[in-house]
Protein backbone atom coordinates (compact mmCIF):
# COMPACT_ATOMS: atom_id res chain seq x y z
CA UNK A 1 0.00 0.00 0.00
CA UNK A 2 2.70 2.19 0.88
CA UNK A 3 4.40 1.63 -2.86
CA UNK A 4 0.77 2.85 -4.01
CA UNK A 5 0.74 6.00 -2.01
CA UNK A 6 4.40 6.53 -2.94
CA UNK A 7 3.59 6.64 -6.61
CA UNK A 8 0.31 8.36 -6.49
CA UNK A 9 0.84 10.94 -4.37
CA UNK A 10 0.59 13.85 -6.55
CA UNK A 11 -2.66 12.86 -7.10
CA UNK A 12 -3.86 12.13 -3.91
CA UNK A 13 -2.32 15.33 -2.46
CA UNK A 14 -4.60 16.94 -5.48
CA UNK A 15 -7.66 14.93 -4.56
CA UNK A 16 -7.62 15.15 -0.70
CA UNK A 17 -7.06 19.27 -1.19
CA UNK A 18 -10.03 19.61 -3.68
CA UNK A 19 -11.95 16.94 -0.86
CA UNK A 20 -11.21 19.75 1.61
CA UNK A 21 -11.97 22.42 -0.39
CA UNK A 22 -15.37 21.09 -1.24
CA UNK A 23 -16.21 19.88 2.40
CA UNK A 24 -15.51 23.44 3.44
CA UNK A 25 -18.14 24.21 1.45
CA UNK A 26 -21.02 22.30 3.03
CA UNK A 27 -23.81 20.52 1.29
CA UNK A 28 -23.62 18.92 -1.71
CA UNK A 29 -20.04 20.16 -2.64
CA UNK A 30 -18.21 16.87 -1.87
CA UNK A 31 -20.56 15.15 -4.01
CA UNK A 32 -20.42 17.69 -6.78
CA UNK A 33 -16.44 17.39 -7.05
CA UNK A 34 -16.81 13.41 -7.43
CA UNK A 35 -19.31 14.38 -10.30
CA UNK A 36 -16.49 15.99 -12.27
CA UNK A 37 -14.34 13.67 -11.50
CA UNK A 38 -14.21 11.77 -15.08
CA UNK A 39 -11.20 9.30 -14.63
CA UNK A 40 -12.49 6.25 -12.81
CA UNK A 41 -9.18 6.02 -10.65
CA UNK A 42 -9.57 9.35 -9.55
CA UNK A 43 -13.10 8.79 -8.81
CA UNK A 44 -12.33 6.14 -6.53
CA UNK A 45 -9.37 7.65 -4.49
CA UNK A 46 -11.57 10.53 -4.03
CA UNK A 47 -14.81 8.28 -2.95
CA UNK A 48 -12.00 6.31 -0.75
CA UNK A 49 -10.89 9.91 1.07
CA UNK A 50 -14.66 11.10 1.49
CA UNK A 51 -15.63 7.20 3.18
CA UNK A 52 -12.55 8.16 5.46
CA UNK A 53 -14.11 11.68 6.16
CA UNK A 54 -17.19 9.89 6.94
CA UNK A 55 -16.24 7.51 9.34
CA UNK A 56 -14.47 10.29 11.37
CA UNK A 57 -17.79 10.75 12.56
CA UNK A 58 -17.68 7.67 14.46
CA UNK A 59 -14.58 8.80 16.68
CA UNK A 60 -17.62 10.37 19.01
CA UNK A 61 -19.08 8.10 21.39
CA UNK A 62 -22.66 7.27 20.45
CA UNK A 63 -25.30 9.63 22.15
CA UNK A 64 -28.42 8.24 23.90
CA UNK A 65 -31.38 9.64 22.48
CA UNK A 66 -35.22 10.12 24.70
CA UNK A 67 -37.91 8.37 22.78
CA UNK A 68 -39.97 11.41 22.28
CA UNK A 69 -37.13 12.25 19.78
CA UNK A 70 -38.42 9.89 17.66
CA UNK A 71 -41.58 10.42 18.11
CA UNK A 72 -41.58 13.73 16.81
CA UNK A 73 -39.87 12.87 13.72
CA UNK A 74 -42.18 9.79 12.60
CA UNK A 75 -44.77 12.55 13.42
CA UNK A 76 -43.48 14.98 11.18
CA UNK A 77 -43.30 12.30 8.65
CA UNK A 78 -46.72 11.30 8.69
CA UNK A 79 -48.94 13.42 10.96
CA UNK A 80 -51.44 14.77 8.49
CA UNK A 81 -52.25 11.92 6.63
CA UNK A 82 -52.55 9.76 9.75
CA UNK A 83 -54.80 12.08 11.02
CA UNK A 84 -57.06 12.70 7.87
CA UNK A 85 -57.13 8.38 7.85
CA UNK A 86 -58.54 8.69 11.62
CA UNK A 87 -61.76 10.58 10.84
CA UNK A 88 -64.13 7.87 11.41
CA UNK A 89 -66.28 7.84 8.21
CA UNK A 90 -70.33 6.57 8.04
CA UNK A 91 -69.24 3.10 6.31
CA UNK A 92 -67.37 2.35 9.45
CA UNK A 93 -70.51 3.31 11.94
CA UNK A 94 -71.94 0.01 13.44
CA UNK A 95 -74.47 -1.73 12.17
CA UNK A 96 -76.80 -1.16 15.38
CA UNK A 97 -76.46 2.63 14.99
CA UNK A 98 -79.88 3.65 13.97
CA UNK A 99 -81.24 6.98 11.98
CA UNK A 100 -83.51 7.95 15.74
CA UNK A 101 -80.58 6.86 18.04
CA UNK A 102 -79.97 9.09 20.86
CA UNK A 103 -77.80 12.39 20.00
CA UNK A 104 -74.84 11.69 22.20
CA UNK A 105 -74.32 7.83 20.76
CA UNK A 106 -72.99 9.56 17.73
CA UNK A 107 -71.89 13.05 19.26
CA UNK A 108 -69.56 11.92 21.76
CA UNK A 109 -67.20 9.82 19.51
CA UNK A 110 -67.47 12.87 16.46
CA UNK A 111 -66.11 15.09 19.59
CA UNK A 112 -63.77 13.28 20.23
CA UNK A 113 -62.49 12.75 16.68
CA UNK A 114 -62.25 16.18 15.85
CA UNK A 115 -60.74 16.95 19.11
CA UNK A 116 -57.85 13.93 17.90
CA UNK A 117 -57.94 15.24 14.57
CA UNK A 118 -57.62 19.43 15.71
CA UNK A 119 -54.78 17.66 18.23
CA UNK A 120 -52.82 15.88 15.49
CA UNK A 121 -53.22 19.45 12.69
CA UNK A 122 -52.09 21.31 15.88
CA UNK A 123 -49.19 19.13 16.52
CA UNK A 124 -48.42 19.34 12.15
CA UNK A 125 -48.40 22.95 12.52
CA UNK A 126 -46.38 23.13 15.43
CA UNK A 127 -43.87 20.95 13.97
CA UNK A 128 -44.10 23.46 10.17
CA UNK A 129 -43.61 25.83 11.72
CA UNK A 130 -40.67 25.06 14.10
CA UNK A 131 -39.17 23.80 10.77
CA UNK A 132 -39.83 27.40 8.94
CA UNK A 133 -38.29 29.12 12.07
CA UNK A 134 -35.49 26.87 11.87
CA UNK A 135 -35.26 27.75 8.12
CA UNK A 136 -35.70 31.47 8.48
CA UNK A 137 -32.84 31.10 11.58
CA UNK A 138 -30.33 29.36 9.02
CA UNK A 139 -31.12 32.11 5.83
CA UNK A 140 -30.94 35.00 8.09
CA UNK A 141 -27.36 33.61 9.91
CA UNK A 142 -26.54 32.90 5.91
CA UNK A 143 -27.86 37.10 5.35
CA UNK A 144 -25.84 38.15 7.68
CA UNK A 145 -22.64 36.55 6.80
CA UNK A 146 -23.26 37.25 3.26
CA UNK A 147 -23.68 40.64 4.06
CA UNK A 148 -20.56 41.13 6.34
CA UNK A 149 -18.52 39.60 3.70
CA UNK A 150 -20.39 41.83 1.08
CA UNK A 151 -19.24 44.48 3.32
CA UNK A 152 -15.62 43.46 3.87
CA UNK A 153 -14.95 43.08 -0.02
CA UNK A 154 -16.24 46.53 -0.15
CA UNK A 155 -13.90 47.91 2.19
CA UNK A 156 -10.73 45.79 0.58
CA UNK A 157 -12.12 47.23 -2.76
CA UNK A 158 -11.82 50.99 -1.45
CA UNK A 159 -8.53 50.13 -0.17
CA UNK A 160 -7.32 48.79 -3.33
CA UNK A 161 -8.53 51.82 -5.11
CA UNK A 162 -6.93 54.04 -2.59
CA UNK A 163 -3.52 52.22 -2.86
CA UNK A 164 -4.13 51.90 -6.49
CA UNK A 165 -4.71 55.82 -7.26
CA UNK A 166 -1.36 56.65 -4.81
CA UNK A 167 0.12 54.26 -7.00
CA UNK A 168 -0.77 55.81 -10.03
CA UNK A 169 0.09 58.86 -8.50
CA UNK A 170 3.87 57.86 -7.10
CA UNK A 171 5.15 56.78 -10.57
CA UNK A 172 3.54 59.03 -12.84
CA UNK A 173 5.66 61.34 -15.20
CA UNK A 174 6.48 64.86 -13.80
CA UNK A 175 5.23 63.72 -10.21
CA UNK A 176 7.55 66.15 -7.76
CA UNK A 177 8.45 64.68 -4.84
CA UNK A 178 9.16 66.73 -1.05
CA UNK A 179 11.10 65.15 1.56
CA UNK A 180 9.91 66.45 5.17
CA UNK A 181 12.75 66.22 8.12
CA UNK A 182 12.53 67.01 11.78
CA UNK A 183 12.74 70.08 12.86
CA UNK A 184 11.97 70.24 16.44
CA UNK A 185 12.24 68.82 20.01
CA UNK A 186 8.81 66.72 19.60
CA UNK A 187 10.17 64.74 16.50
CA UNK A 188 12.47 62.43 17.20
CA UNK A 189 15.28 62.20 14.56
CA UNK A 190 14.52 58.91 12.55
CA UNK A 191 11.44 60.74 11.64
CA UNK A 192 10.63 61.60 8.07
CA UNK A 193 7.85 62.42 5.83
CA UNK A 194 7.54 62.21 1.60
CA UNK A 195 5.36 64.54 -0.20
CA UNK A 196 4.37 63.30 -3.61
CA UNK A 197 2.76 65.87 -5.83
CA UNK A 198 1.11 64.93 -9.29
CA UNK A 199 1.85 66.96 -12.84
CA UNK A 200 -1.50 68.58 -12.04
CA UNK A 201 -0.08 70.36 -8.93
CA UNK A 202 -3.31 69.35 -7.07
CA UNK A 203 -3.26 65.76 -6.47
CA UNK A 204 -1.34 64.84 -3.11
CA UNK A 205 0.07 61.74 -1.04
CA UNK A 206 2.02 62.69 1.92
CA UNK A 207 3.70 59.74 3.71
CA UNK A 208 4.90 60.36 7.57
CA UNK A 209 6.92 57.70 9.40
CA UNK A 210 8.30 57.88 13.05
CA UNK A 211 6.32 60.64 14.74
CA UNK A 212 5.68 59.85 18.34
CA UNK A 213 1.78 59.94 19.03
CA UNK A 214 0.45 63.27 20.36
CA UNK A 215 0.43 64.27 23.76
CA UNK A 216 -2.88 64.61 25.57
CA UNK A 217 -5.21 66.94 23.93
CA UNK A 218 -3.17 67.47 20.97
CA UNK A 219 -2.76 66.93 17.07
CA UNK A 220 -0.43 67.17 14.24
CA UNK A 221 -1.46 69.65 11.59
CA UNK A 222 -0.55 69.80 8.00
CA UNK A 223 0.18 73.38 6.61
CA UNK A 224 0.86 74.38 3.03
CA UNK A 225 2.52 77.44 2.68
CA UNK A 226 2.89 79.76 0.14
CA UNK A 227 5.27 81.96 -1.53
CA UNK A 228 4.13 85.04 0.66
CA UNK A 229 4.43 82.66 3.69
CA UNK A 230 0.34 82.54 4.04
CA UNK A 231 0.40 78.63 5.64
CA UNK A 232 -3.11 76.62 4.66
CA UNK A 233 -4.45 73.66 6.45
CA UNK A 234 -4.09 70.38 4.98
CA UNK A 235 -5.76 68.25 7.60
CA UNK A 236 -4.78 67.08 11.49
CA UNK A 237 -4.07 63.37 12.47
CA UNK A 238 -2.93 61.78 15.57
CA UNK A 239 -0.13 59.16 15.11
CA UNK A 240 0.19 55.19 16.51
CA UNK A 241 3.34 53.90 17.32
CA UNK A 242 5.31 51.84 14.37
CA UNK A 243 2.05 52.68 11.62
CA UNK A 244 2.18 55.04 8.94
CA UNK A 245 0.46 58.09 8.64
CA UNK A 246 -0.59 58.19 4.92
CA UNK A 247 -2.96 61.54 4.04
CA UNK A 248 -4.37 62.60 0.22
CA UNK A 249 -6.09 64.71 -1.46
CA UNK A 250 -7.16 66.20 -4.77
CA UNK A 251 -6.91 69.66 -4.51
CA UNK A 252 -4.16 71.64 -3.12
CA UNK A 253 -3.12 75.47 -2.34
CA UNK A 254 -2.10 77.53 -5.34
CA UNK A 255 1.34 78.56 -5.21
CA UNK A 256 2.74 76.33 -2.42
CA UNK A 257 6.45 76.10 -2.31
CA UNK A 258 6.97 74.37 1.18
CA UNK A 259 4.77 72.06 3.77
CA UNK A 260 4.82 72.20 7.53
CA UNK A 261 3.69 69.62 10.31
CA UNK A 262 3.07 71.31 13.64
CA UNK A 263 1.59 70.14 16.90
CA UNK A 264 -1.67 71.99 17.79
CA UNK A 265 -4.08 71.81 20.11
CA UNK A 266 -6.70 68.98 19.39
CA UNK A 267 -9.09 68.99 16.48
CA UNK A 268 -6.42 71.85 14.43
CA UNK A 269 -5.95 75.65 14.84
CA UNK A 270 -6.35 78.43 12.27
CA UNK A 271 -3.14 78.92 11.88
CA UNK A 272 0.23 77.25 13.24
CA UNK A 273 1.01 77.71 16.95
CA UNK A 274 2.46 74.97 18.12
CA UNK A 275 6.22 73.77 17.71
CA UNK A 276 7.02 73.07 14.10
CA UNK A 277 7.98 69.18 13.78
CA UNK A 278 8.37 68.58 10.24
CA UNK A 279 9.14 70.71 7.24
CA UNK A 280 10.07 70.69 3.91
CA UNK A 281 10.62 73.01 0.58
CA UNK A 282 12.97 71.19 -1.64
CA UNK A 283 10.49 69.82 -4.33
CA UNK A 284 12.51 67.56 -6.59
CA UNK A 285 10.31 66.52 -10.16
CA UNK A 286 10.54 63.12 -11.24
CA UNK A 287 10.12 62.87 -14.91
CA UNK B 1 -29.25 0.72 -6.30
CA UNK B 2 -30.72 -3.02 -5.57
CA UNK B 3 -34.29 -2.76 -6.27
CA UNK B 4 -36.28 -2.73 -3.33
CA UNK B 5 -39.01 -5.07 -4.15
CA UNK B 6 -39.79 -6.80 -0.76
CA UNK B 7 -39.96 -3.83 0.78
CA UNK B 8 -43.57 -4.01 1.84
CA UNK B 9 -44.54 -3.03 5.32
CA UNK B 10 -44.70 -6.86 6.35
CA UNK B 11 -41.19 -7.44 5.29
CA UNK B 12 -38.48 -7.24 8.16
CA UNK B 13 -36.58 -3.93 7.48
CA UNK B 14 -34.37 -4.89 9.70
CA UNK B 15 -32.96 -7.30 7.33
CA UNK B 16 -32.39 -4.54 4.56
CA UNK B 17 -29.27 -2.74 3.79
CA UNK B 18 -28.85 0.63 4.09
CA UNK B 19 -29.01 1.69 0.15
CA UNK B 20 -32.74 -0.93 0.26
CA UNK B 21 -33.74 1.24 3.11
CA UNK B 22 -33.57 4.63 0.93
CA UNK B 23 -34.96 3.00 -1.92
CA UNK B 24 -38.02 2.47 0.56
CA UNK B 25 -37.98 5.68 1.77
CA UNK B 26 -38.14 6.82 -1.20
CA UNK B 27 -40.88 5.00 -1.76
CA UNK B 28 -42.93 6.56 1.11
CA UNK B 29 -42.06 3.70 3.32
CA UNK B 30 -41.79 5.47 6.98
CA UNK B 31 -41.05 2.39 8.69
CA UNK B 32 -37.83 2.55 6.59
CA UNK B 33 -36.89 5.82 8.24
CA UNK B 34 -37.85 4.32 11.59
CA UNK B 35 -35.03 1.80 10.50
CA UNK B 36 -32.83 4.13 9.50
CA UNK B 37 -33.37 6.63 12.47
CA UNK B 38 -32.41 3.35 15.13
CA UNK B 39 -29.13 2.22 12.81
CA UNK B 40 -27.72 6.07 13.03
CA UNK B 41 -29.27 8.38 15.11
CA UNK B 42 -26.92 8.04 17.84
CA UNK B 43 -23.84 8.28 15.96
CA UNK B 44 -25.68 11.09 13.78
CA UNK B 45 -26.51 13.08 17.23
CA UNK B 46 -23.38 12.53 18.56
CA UNK B 47 -21.57 14.21 15.35
CA UNK B 48 -23.74 16.84 15.52
CA UNK B 49 -23.16 17.43 19.67
CA UNK B 50 -19.58 17.42 19.17
CA UNK B 51 -20.44 20.48 16.42
CA UNK B 52 -22.44 22.16 18.67
CA UNK B 53 -22.27 21.48 22.22
CA UNK B 54 -25.35 21.61 22.66
CA UNK B 55 -28.05 18.64 23.81
CA UNK B 56 -30.98 20.60 22.44
CA UNK B 57 -29.58 21.79 19.32
CA UNK B 58 -28.10 18.62 18.17
CA UNK B 59 -31.34 16.96 18.76
CA UNK B 60 -33.28 19.87 16.34
CA UNK B 61 -30.11 19.14 13.92
CA UNK B 62 -31.05 15.03 13.91
CA UNK B 63 -34.37 16.18 13.53
CA UNK B 64 -33.88 18.15 10.45
CA UNK B 65 -31.67 15.40 8.74
CA UNK B 66 -33.98 12.88 8.52
CA UNK B 67 -36.94 15.09 7.29
CA UNK B 68 -34.63 15.76 4.82
CA UNK B 69 -33.63 12.30 4.05
CA UNK B 70 -37.89 11.59 4.01
CA UNK B 71 -38.06 14.49 1.37
CA UNK B 72 -35.06 14.45 -0.62
CA UNK B 73 -34.08 10.66 -0.57
CA UNK B 74 -34.53 10.72 -3.91
CA UNK B 75 -31.22 13.03 -4.35
CA UNK B 76 -29.30 10.00 -2.41
CA UNK B 77 -26.57 8.39 -5.29
CA UNK B 78 -25.39 5.27 -4.03
CA UNK B 79 -22.10 6.15 -6.79
CA UNK B 80 -21.18 8.78 -4.61
CA UNK B 81 -21.61 7.60 -1.15
CA UNK B 82 -22.45 5.01 1.19
CA UNK B 83 -25.25 5.69 2.56
CA UNK B 84 -23.20 6.20 6.05
CA UNK B 85 -21.48 9.47 4.81
CA UNK B 86 -24.37 10.84 3.03
CA UNK B 87 -26.13 11.11 6.27
CA UNK B 88 -22.36 12.12 7.95
CA UNK B 89 -22.53 14.57 5.65
CA UNK B 90 -25.70 16.26 6.03
CA UNK B 91 -25.42 16.05 9.36
CA UNK B 92 -22.19 17.75 9.66
CA UNK B 93 -22.78 20.45 7.10
CA UNK B 94 -26.75 21.80 8.84
CA UNK B 95 -24.48 21.11 11.89
CA UNK B 96 -22.02 23.60 10.93
CA UNK B 97 -25.08 26.21 9.40
CA UNK B 98 -26.35 26.46 12.51
CA UNK B 99 -23.26 26.63 14.23
CA UNK B 100 -22.35 29.81 11.82
CA UNK B 101 -25.73 31.16 12.42
CA UNK B 102 -25.42 31.00 16.44
CA UNK B 103 -22.20 32.35 16.04
CA UNK B 104 -23.68 35.66 13.60
CA UNK B 105 -26.35 36.26 16.63
CA UNK B 106 -23.74 36.37 19.29
CA UNK B 107 -25.64 33.29 21.05
CA UNK B 108 -23.47 31.39 23.56
CA UNK B 109 -23.37 28.10 23.71
CA UNK B 110 -24.23 26.83 27.35
CA UNK B 111 -21.12 23.91 28.63
CA UNK B 112 -24.22 23.02 31.42
CA UNK B 113 -25.84 21.36 28.27
CA UNK B 114 -23.09 18.97 27.97
CA UNK B 115 -24.91 16.20 30.19
CA UNK B 116 -27.15 13.82 28.75
CA UNK B 117 -30.14 13.38 30.71
CA UNK B 118 -30.62 10.16 32.43
CA UNK B 119 -33.94 9.06 31.09
CA UNK B 120 -32.25 8.10 27.87
CA UNK B 121 -32.12 4.91 26.93
CA UNK B 122 -29.07 2.90 25.50
CA UNK B 123 -28.33 3.26 21.89
CA UNK B 124 -30.10 0.46 19.91
CA UNK B 125 -29.25 -0.68 16.35
CA UNK B 126 -26.08 0.55 16.07
CA UNK B 127 -24.22 -2.73 15.67
CA UNK B 128 -25.69 -2.83 12.21
CA UNK B 129 -23.88 0.41 11.02
CA UNK B 130 -19.96 -0.41 12.87
CA UNK B 131 -18.89 -2.68 14.98
CA UNK B 132 -18.15 -1.55 17.93
CA UNK B 133 -14.56 -3.14 17.77
CA UNK B 134 -13.83 -1.39 14.26
CA UNK B 135 -15.11 2.13 15.51
CA UNK B 136 -12.24 1.57 18.13
CA UNK B 137 -9.46 0.93 15.67
CA UNK B 138 -10.86 4.40 14.15
CA UNK B 139 -10.36 5.79 17.38
CA UNK B 140 -6.97 3.62 18.09
CA UNK B 141 -6.26 5.24 14.60
CA UNK B 142 -7.10 8.37 15.23
CA UNK B 143 -5.17 8.60 18.77
CA UNK B 144 -2.20 7.28 16.54
CA UNK B 145 -1.66 10.98 14.66
CA UNK B 146 0.33 13.13 15.89
CA UNK B 147 -1.83 15.85 17.93
CA UNK B 148 -0.75 18.73 15.28
CA UNK B 149 -2.10 16.24 12.44
CA UNK B 150 -5.38 15.61 14.17
CA UNK B 151 -5.85 19.04 15.21
CA UNK B 152 -6.10 20.20 11.53
CA UNK B 153 -8.02 17.62 10.55
CA UNK B 154 -10.93 17.83 12.96
CA UNK B 155 -10.85 21.65 12.48
CA UNK B 156 -11.57 20.74 8.31
CA UNK B 157 -13.97 18.32 9.58
CA UNK B 158 -15.92 19.53 12.88
CA UNK B 159 -15.55 23.72 11.93
CA UNK B 160 -15.81 23.62 8.11
CA UNK B 161 -12.88 25.40 7.80
CA UNK B 162 -10.76 25.72 4.83
CA UNK B 163 -6.88 25.10 5.20
CA UNK B 164 -6.30 29.08 4.69
CA UNK B 165 -8.54 29.60 7.22
CA UNK B 166 -6.83 27.23 9.76
CA UNK B 167 -3.74 28.63 8.56
CA UNK B 168 -5.26 32.36 9.86
CA UNK B 169 -6.47 30.84 13.05
CA UNK B 170 -3.98 28.52 14.10
CA UNK B 171 -0.77 30.86 12.71
CA UNK B 172 0.67 27.85 10.75
CA UNK B 173 1.79 28.66 7.52
CA UNK B 174 -0.47 27.01 4.89
CA UNK B 175 1.93 25.01 3.50
CA UNK B 176 2.20 23.27 6.75
CA UNK B 177 -1.52 22.96 7.10
CA UNK B 178 -2.08 21.10 3.89
CA UNK B 179 1.30 18.65 4.70
CA UNK B 180 -0.33 17.63 7.69
CA UNK B 181 -4.15 17.46 6.78
CA UNK B 182 -2.93 15.43 3.90
CA UNK B 183 -0.76 13.04 6.15
CA UNK B 184 -3.50 12.65 8.38
CA UNK B 185 -5.75 11.91 5.71
CA UNK B 186 -3.58 9.31 4.01
CA UNK B 187 -2.99 7.28 7.09
CA UNK B 188 -6.37 6.78 7.89
CA UNK B 189 -7.51 6.04 4.31
CA UNK B 190 -4.77 3.11 4.59
CA UNK B 191 -5.47 2.18 8.25
CA UNK B 192 -9.42 1.68 7.63
CA UNK B 193 -9.10 1.09 3.86
CA UNK B 194 -10.72 -2.55 4.78
CA UNK B 195 -13.98 -0.35 5.91
CA UNK B 196 -13.90 1.72 3.72
CA UNK B 197 -14.21 -0.90 0.59
CA UNK B 198 -17.30 -2.35 2.45
CA UNK B 199 -18.82 0.83 2.31
CA UNK B 200 -18.26 1.02 -1.39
Amino acid sequence: MNQEFDTTRERDDAIVDLLLEALSRLEGAPERLLDELTDEDERRVCREYLETMGLLAYDNEPMPLAPEVKQRLMGALGTMPATVASFPSTEQRSPGVERGSRWHDWALPLAAGLVFALLGLSGWQYVQLERQRQTIDRLAGQLDQAHQERTQLAEYQGRLESVNNRLALVTSAGVEVCTLKPVGDPAPAESRGVLFVGSDGQNWYLKIDGLLPCPQGRSYQVWFINEDGVPVSGGTFDPKVGVRVELSSETMPAGTVAVSITLEPAGGSSEPSGPNVLYGDEAMRIL
Amino acid sequence: MEPADNASPGNDLKSFEDKQLVLAIREGQEAAVSELYDRYSNMLVALAHRVLRDAADSEEVLQEVFLQVWNQAARYDPGRSSVSTWLVLITRSRSIDRLRSRRVKERTATAAQKENPVTHESPAGLKHVFRQEQRKRLQTELAQLPPEQREVLEMAFYKGMTQSEIAGETGIPLGTVKTRTLLAMKKLRKALIDEIRELL
